[in-house]
């Protein structure tokens, strides 16, 4: 069952903050990604470019987003309505909706143009499972003035129409004939029916009018219709042509396919890289000649300047002779330079003027996670512009905090209640009943701090508005080898409008400079409850970090608050987490261990981060249960967006929201969802990030 | 007699030794030198400037004289001997990398300061106004010259241009790009503190336009510079941000 949770206001959010056009050199084609009607080009969005698209060509409706990962990688996701088929022949199931598939391309950058040498790109289009378009493809771009010329070489169903033979046929028989069918149960690569079977040129000509809004496209295709899933498609030319206009962050697509189709498309655009909202935030404090007398620094003062001027929440202050040390929490500033300066200012006016160091410790969850150092009449210099450009990271030094216990003279009460309130939204694609199934409603969570190292949260999920009333069935009919600890997701949604979502007990301590950890006991998900722990080892400023954790727990009674079904497992992995060099503001994340469907096996989960500090990822999990085992979807794999509140808000703001996509979740590759983890908790450990570079 | 000459000894060496403990601060504005007892506000520098409201301050700059920066310029020119003497005797290429060589030996530079330099904006905003310490600095801010300076592979040093006019940065290309110079692309700066890359090519060309006072570098290409010619370019792009004019 598809299942996805986020908070969808985001996704509005994410469009309405937008202040780029679309970039008016290359436009979307049909099926999404850069290209002209049906055909790709070789041509790639700029990095961070995300569209998305909808085109609607009579018996086809496509709904698509593409993003350009990196420079030399675009990637396209993709749901497709065929209007002329049912969802199913059984009304009971999927009443009169038409039929939905989804689908995945890729296209990456061999090489880029120059003087004399196009680009070329080389593509994959719906690859994996039933793949109603799967296609390969290389293709080559070249500008003449406002001429951009493509040729390009399919295979599957760019290459359907066999207008040329198949170069690999000629190399080897195997190539000659295009398996059908899919392996496993779909979901699965099909690689060995790469480039087999017949095979088409198709070709292109975009011209960029001397009216910059409007471009006008036109393809020779290589596609033969006959075979289509939408059936009786009539395709009187190869020759499809059109037009694009562009209006500030929207591009409009009018066509003219087939020789008897009108088409029509929109698309919408943004930039992961520039995307930025403007901020009202009150202007860092200036900063003083001197700072406060002895006499008159005030602690609770300093606090409240802290929290007003800094975002910085204190929760202890300690003078000793020289040296001025705080601890607390930045809540406003995501930026860790932004964070130090505003703090740094702070302290220099309503710091004692004795003071020739400050110690600010960054805490997260009463761990100190890092130490920044300042020495005062350098900060003051730097502060006061009376040096010459300088970065504020000259005038600080990181590290990590050391072991000893401070003997603090101020804290904040270090027990009591704290709430919190966020909203929440799930939806659901390509369902039977609808194509867009939600529910949308508040999170509540209330948290008691007994001591600081620990706590009890609880977390009351109340349904606002929804559509689940539409489902016509919960638990699929698919006969299911392994336990079901997801298939019952649609029992879990829909038990009441107010549910227990978690309670639990959260204990966790700094155990050495750089080893983080944690033990949790109670209802830790929707799905499961019982007792974990986990183990962070985490050097400040690396690339690498390593962690692990075990878990010991039972599947939640859906049809209760508080009851549990007689399922129980002991899960656990161990994680590395790796921002390789090479691969750009990226965090690879490989667990191994074993799951809550007692297969065992790798996860692996690649983000990338953009410049504004959205994220995109995805995620496999590869286990010892067959695709048989698994059923449909052959194994578990998603993909996420994750959109940081800074860009929501006209305030700085810290946190994120996440978007998955999943396009089916089944049993095997699933892991527990812990209440917390230690690696976002740590996250200040990382080197400190520049946005908009 | 002595004593009054031991004691007035011991002050005139007091003193010089407080003297010479003193900061000079040396200004050097438009070529004109100032030396200032103490640190000076930037503002206060730019006082020194006759009629700033006829100064282009879009291409205004403050650098501070930099060992580092010399030594910098230094080391890329033996860089670009010794590719000079890889390239073919008589060829029109080697002639043109050694004109830009005999070019760069000439001129002076010193360490941008990373600053937008504004009359009005050094009298406001705090930030745009730091203290001058210590050292020899460099405040260009000149009038508006109708040209466009034209750097690295070119046949002419500067394209004349009327003060309220444009030119396409493709066209200057077409006309004054050396044969040593990359077919595809260039560099304009408005104050040269930041260079932004522009196609000028069949195929990548792109409509920007030059305004008099603006600056085009045309990178050699990578038979001049050979496989490194794309960081070498940049190296001389980095230099150009330290010149003072």
């Amino acid at each position: 069952m598809n299942r996805a949770t986020q908070l969808g206001v985001m996704f509005c959010a994410l469009f309405a903050a937008s202040t780029l056009a679309q970039d008016s050199d290359y436009s979307q084609a049909s099926h999404g990604g850069v290209g002209i009607f049906q055909t790709p080009t070789a041509r790639m969005a700029p990095s961070g470019n995300f569209s998305l698209n909808y085109n609607d060509l009579d018996e086809y409706r496509f709904w698509s987003a593409s993003i350009q990962l990196f420079p030399w990688l675009e990637t396209t996701v993709r749901y497709t309505d065929v209007r002329t088929r049912l969802y199913s022949p059984y009304p009971e199931f999927s009443g009169d909706q038409t039929l939905k598939d989804k689908g995945i391309d890729v296209k990456l950058r061999l090489w880029q143009e120059s003087y004399y040498l196009p680009q070329v790109s080389v593509g994959w289009r719906d690859f994996g499972g039933t793949g109603f378009f799967e296609s390969e493809y290389i293709a080559a771009s070249k500008r003449v003035g406002p001429f951009d010329l493509h040729l390009g070489m399919g295979w599957g169903y760019l290459g359907s129409g066999g207008n040329i033979s198949n170069p690999f046929c000629e190399l080897s028989d195997g190539y000659c004939q295009r398996p059908g069918g899919f392996s496993g149960r779909g979901g699965m690569i099909d690689y060995q029916r790469f480039y087999k079977g017949p095979a088409s040129v198709f070709a292109g000509l975009e011209y960029q009018t001397p009216w910059e809004p409007l471009r006008l496209k036109v393809e020779y295709e290589g596609n033969n219709y006959t075979k289509d899933r939408a059936r009786g498609i009539v395709q009187d030319s190869n020759i499809n042509y059109g037009l694009v206009y562009s209006y500030d962050s929207l591009d409009f697509h009018l066509s003219y396919q087939r020789g008897n189709t009108l088409a029509f498309g929109v698309s919408v655009g943004s930039n992961f890289n520039t995307i930025k909202t403007p901020k009202f935030d009150r202007p860092p404090p200036e900063v003083n000649a001197a700072g406060l007398s002895a006499k008159r620094f005030k602690r609770s003062t300093l606090r409240n300047q802290l929290y007003y001027r800094a975002g910085f929440v204190t929760t202890g202050i300690k003078l000793d002779g020289e040296e001025l040390i705080i601890r607390g929490q930045q809540q406003a500033f995501r930026e860790f330079d932004v964070s130090i300066e505003r703090v740094g200012r702070v302290l220099a006016n309503f710091a004692p003027d004795k003071v020739s160091r400050y110690r600010i410790i960054l805490e997260e969850l009463e761990m100190p996670i890092t130490e920044v150092v300042l020495q005062a009449d350098e900060f003051r210099t730097y502060a006061r512009y009376e040096s010459l450009d300088q970065p504020v990271s000259s005038v600080y030094v990181r590290q990590t905090p050391a072991m000893d216990d401070i003997d603090w003279q101020f804290t904040t009460l270090n027990h009591g209640f704290g709430y919190s309130f966020e909203p929440f939204w799930m939806q659901m694609l390509g369902n039977p009943e609808a194509f867009f199934m939600y529910q949308g409603g508040i999170l509540s969570s209330l948290s008691y701090q007994f001591s600081e190292p620990w706590s009890a949260t609880g977390v009351i999920k109340t349904t606002l508005l929804e559509n689940f009333d539409k489902f016509n069935f919960k638990v699929d009919t698919q006969n299911s080898t392994l336990p079901r600890v997801r298939t019952f997701s649609r029992e879990y949604v829909t038990r009441s409008y107010v549910t227990l979502d978690k309670l639990f007990l959260n204990y966790r301590e700094r155990l050495q400079k750089d080893v983080y950890a944690q033990a949790y006991g109670g209802y830790l998900e929707t799905m499961f409850a019982g007792v974990g722990g986990e183990v962070l080892y985490r050097p400040l400023d690396s690339r690498f970090a390593i962690g692990a954790d075990i878990n010991y727990v039972r599947q939640r009674d859906y049809n209760s608050e508080y009851k549990l079904f007689d399922y129980s497992v002991v899960t656990g992995f161990v994680s590395l987490y790796w921002e390789p060099e090479f691969f750009d503001d990226s965090l690879i994340t490989i667990s191994a261990g074993r799951y809550l469907a007692k297969d065992v096996g790798v996860n692996i989960d690649v983000g990338r981060r953009f410049d504004s500090g959205i994220i995109v990822g995805a995620y496999a999990a590869l286990s010892n249960a067959s695709a048989d085992e698994y059923g449909e979807g052959s194994f578990t794999k998603g993909f996420y967006v994750k959109i940081p509140f800074d860009l929501m808000s006209f305030k700085s703001a810290k946190g994120m929201g996440q978007i998955p996509w999943i396009p089916l979740a089944r049993d095997g590759g699933q892991m527990l969802k812990r209440p917390v983890y230690l690696h976002g908790v740590t996250s200040e450990r990382e080197k400190p990030r520049k946005y908009y570079k | 007699m002595r004593l009054l000459k031991a004691v007035s000894s011991f002050f005139i060496i007091s003193l010089s030794a407080f003297n010479s403990a003193a900061v000079d601060i040396n200004v050097d504005i438009n070529g004109k030198l100032y030396v200032f007892n103490e640190p000076i506000k930037l503002a206060d520098a730019l006082s020194h400037i006759e009629h700033p409201e006829l100064v282009y301050w879009p291409d205004a700059g403050l650098f501070l004289a930099s060992e580092q920066t010399v030594q910098q310029k230094h080391a890329l020119m033996t860089r670009l001997i010794n590719q000079l003497a890889l390239l073919p005797a008589q060829s029109s290429e080697k002639a043109q990398l050694a004109d830009f060589i005999a070019w760069l030996s000439g001129i002076r530079v010193a360490r941008r300061i990373d600053l937008p330099v504004e009359f009005e904006r050094a009298r406001h905003v705090r930030k745009s106004n730091p203290l001058l310490q210590e050292g020899l600095f460099y405040l260009r801010a000149s009038y508006v010259q109708p040209q466009v300076l034209l750097l690295g592979a070119v046949t002419k040093y500067q394209a004349d241009i009327s003060a309220d006019s444009i030119v396409q940065a493709h066209e200057l290309h077409h006309n004054f790009a050396a044969d040593a110079a990359d077919n595809s692309w260039a560099y304009w700066s408005v104050s040269g503190a930041e260079w932004h890359k522009v196609g000028i090519a069949y195929w990548n060309k792109q409509q920007v336009e030059l305004a008099a006072g603006a600056m085009l570098y045309f990178p050699f290409s990578s038979s001049v510079l050979g496989g490194d010619s794309e960081e070498i370019n940049q190296q001389i792009l980095m230099l150009l941000r330290n010149w003072v004019r």
